[in-house]
């Protein structure tokens, strides 16, 4: 039980390529925090830092109550799950198992009795006699796994554990790795670049790009509350449609108009008064495919604010529908709908924003501008 | 109708192979199978001198396993199958040793590593007669670089006969020369093991709490044991069959050892003395010491395979 505590850790390799930097993170006793972001981001190399794979080059990092910048890995009281499962390829499952325990020197006795705790929890008990070559690629997984919990460690750390599992496999021990933290509540910090594991399985994530933290909030605050475009862009399936829109006003309203020419919304002053400063300007307007709404499918009988916008593609997923679309201004847009609404290309439909849900973005900076 | 055709057809794919396979089987059967069972042959029969090789039915005398029989009381052989030993016991070990500490220091990213890389390669492309000669004369009397060396820190014993001449070092002379030539062809098959390895598994060991030496132990060694079992048995093939390295350094000589009641020379090994019976033209006695050379060589690489392989 530990929290890990990293203040503004840097790692700089040859040549001045930034592996990771200013990273500020307080990781919490139990806590399961996931670090996201596209591969190069930086998450992996955190990880390693935390791990003792990677020097720091410089800031420091706490594992519960000491510093451990310069303590070897097998004393910062960690274990790692790595992406190809690293098992021993010539040791059986459970020699692979004890080996941590075994140059731990812990009594035989001891080893036999945690390997076979930890074969339970993990229902690998029938393959202890196997060697890693004998296995599927989730039970190699789950060995993984249970070379990390044999050793009871204050913190566990996951380098992308999933990515190498077939879809059905990966959903599944994405529940089971939640349910192991459940029993086991030791800290966890997990690695990946697929932002439904992040969203589903962090109590809080850690959003990274080139190297710095983007964003660290619990998961519906950062699908709700984006800092950035690139947040807002990264988090959530299907991606949020961007629009590059010029901002004007009546004067009792907002006028928003697609820049390639196309649709024009009027939205009223409440909550969007940052805009007065905007005005004559262009801004990047998101709007989460889920907020888009078919005018008709709705029963909406009358309605200002739509949007014009011809069906490309649609994606049926069985309970729901991905509806592909052009507006007048040429953008693209993804609406996301129920299953039953069924649509042909070429369709012309009409679709409303969710007003309170748009978000906009600041077109130099990225950064989101909404107030709330 | 539609099966003869088939058949046709299927005879006609054969021969096809058998034309593409022919230069090949050409070659094997005439330098390979053919002299593989005449020496079988001619180690059953008497062979003289005189005797025309090329006609099996001239006037070689049958004589059943009289050359075998003969072989078993022959001290010179015995002794030779001894020394084959020792020079095993002196080369295999530390080649592989050599080789996979090399291996393991050019698996780290040091600059100039392409280069020594090809530096300890390089002697395993040499002529082994090219690198008896070389170090026949490191070895020589009182110019060669290695008596003197030994000479400078106060030990000068081989300054006037050089160390191969000295039945106690000839061997281990010839054997270290072996091992630094051969540790170069075990380095590079070591090396690409050790890099198949992923990264990972070495790092799960860090964590797991491994050090350097464990990591070695547990993890490489293990990892790379079927390139061990390989150069132990082309190691022990090498030893049965070396002749090179004899002929240019030492000739089976020194011969001043008594074994078996009988002047044996220090450093002649079975393949000098297989040699030494053909020079001699007992071509029936010759090919009987190749067969027993064989039966042995056969037998070592089943029993290291076996033990090698145990575990897997």
């Amino acid at each position: 039980m530990a929290e890990v505590i990293l203040k503004d850790i840097a790692k700089i390799y040859k040549g001045g390529v930034i592996g990771c930097k200013d990273i500020n993170l307080h990781i919490k006793d139990r806590e399961f925090c996931v670090l996201v972001g596209p591969s190069g981001c930086g998450k992996s190399t955190t990880l390693r830092v935390i791990a003792g794979l990677e020097d720091i080059t410089s800031g420091e990092l706490r594992i519960g109550d000491r510093v451990v910048n310069d303590v070897r890995p097998k004393e910062r009281d960690i274990a790692m799950v790595f992406q190809n499962y690293a098992l021993y390829p010539h040791m059986k499952v459970w020699e692979n198992l004890a080996f941590g325990l075994k140059l731990r020197k812990y009594p035989a006795d001891e080893i036999k009795k945690r390997v076979k705790e930890a074969a339970r929890v993990l229902e690998i008990e029938h393959l202890l006699d196997r060697r890693p070559k004998a296995l599927s690629g989730g039970q190699r997984q789950r060995v993984a796994l249970g070379r990390a919990i044999v050793r009871k460690p204050k913190v566990f750390l996951f380098d992308e554990p999933l990515s190498n599992l077939d879809a059905k496999l990966r959903v599944q021990m994405r529940v089971e790795i939640k349910k192991l933290h459940a029993k086991l509540q030791i800290t966890s910090i997990y690695v990946t670049h697929d932002q439904v594991e992040a969203m589903t399985m962090g109590d809080r994530i850690v959003v990274m790009k080139d190297g710095y933290i983007q964003q660290v909030e619990d998961p519906i605050k950062l699908y709700e509350k984006p800092v950035s475009k690139f947040v807002a862009g990264f988090i959530g399936s299907p991606p949020i449609n961007l629009f590059k829109v010029k901002i004007a006003s009546d004067g009792k309203f907002f006028l928003i108009s697609e820049s390639g020419g196309g649709f024009k919304l009027s939205i009223g002053r409440e909550g969007f008064g940052f805009l007065s400063s905007f005005e004559g300007k262009e801004l990047i307007m998101g709007v989460r495919p889920e907020h888009v709404i078919d005018r008709i499918y709705g029963g909406i009988k009358e309605a200002e604010n739509t949007v014009a916008a011809v069906v490309e593609a649609e994606e049926p997923m069985g309970s729901e529908n991905y509806i592909h679309l052009k507006t007048q201004g040429s953008s693209e847009l993804v609406m996301k709908t129920v299953g039953a609404n069924r649509v042909k290309a070429g369709d012309r439909l009409e679709l409303m924003f969710n007003a309170d849900k748009l978000h906009f973005f600041h077109p130099d900076t990225d950064k989101r501008l909404n107030e709330n | 109708m539609k099966i003869s055709s088939r058949n046709t057809k299927n005879i006609r794919n054969n021969v096809a192979a058998y034309l593409f396979l022919f230069p090949f089987l050409a070659v094997f059967f005439t330098f390979l199978a053919y002299p593989v069972i005449y020496s079988l042959i001619l180690s059953l029969h008497k062979v003289s001198w005189s005797t025309n090789l090329y006609n099996v039915f001239s006037d070689m005398k049958f004589v059943g396993l009289d050359n075998y029989i003969a072989l078993l009381q022959d001290s010179h052989f015995w002794w030779s199958l001894v020394v084959t030993a020792y020079y095993a016991i002196l080369t295999i070990p530390f080649t592989i040793f050599l080789g996979l500490i090399l291996a393991i220091l050019l698996n780290n990213k040091l600059p100039g590593v392409s280069l020594f890389r090809s530096a300890y390669f390089l002697p395993s492309v040499l002529d082994m007669l090219v690198v008896g000669v070389i170090w026949t004369l490191l070895y020589s009397p009182h110019f060669g670089i290695l008596p003197n060396i030994l000479n400078s820190v106060g030990y000068s014993n081989f300054m006037d006969n050089g160390i191969l001449a000295s039945p106690r070092t000839a061997l281990p002379g010839v054997a270290l020369a072996m091992v630094l030539r051969g540790a170069g062809f075990g380095m590079i098959l070591f090396l690409s093991a050790i890099q198949n390895i992923p990264v990972s598994v070495y790092e799960a060991a860090d964590i797991d709490g491994a050090n350097a030496w464990q990591k070695l132990i547990y993890i490489t060694i293990p990892l790379v044991k079927p390139i061990i079992l390989f150069l132990v048995i082309m190691g022990t093939i090498a030893s049965l069959n070396a002749f090179t390295e004899i002929y240019a350094m030492t000739q089976g000589g020194p011969y001043v050892v008594e074994f078996m009641g009988k002047i044996q020379g220090a450093t002649r090994l079975s393949g000098y003395y297989l040699f030494e019976k053909w020079e001699a033209m007992k071509f029936g006695y010759a090919a009987a010491v190749s067969y027993v050379l064989l039966l042995i060589t056969l037998v070592i690489s089943l029993i290291n395979a076996r033990l090698m392989g145990k575990r897997d």
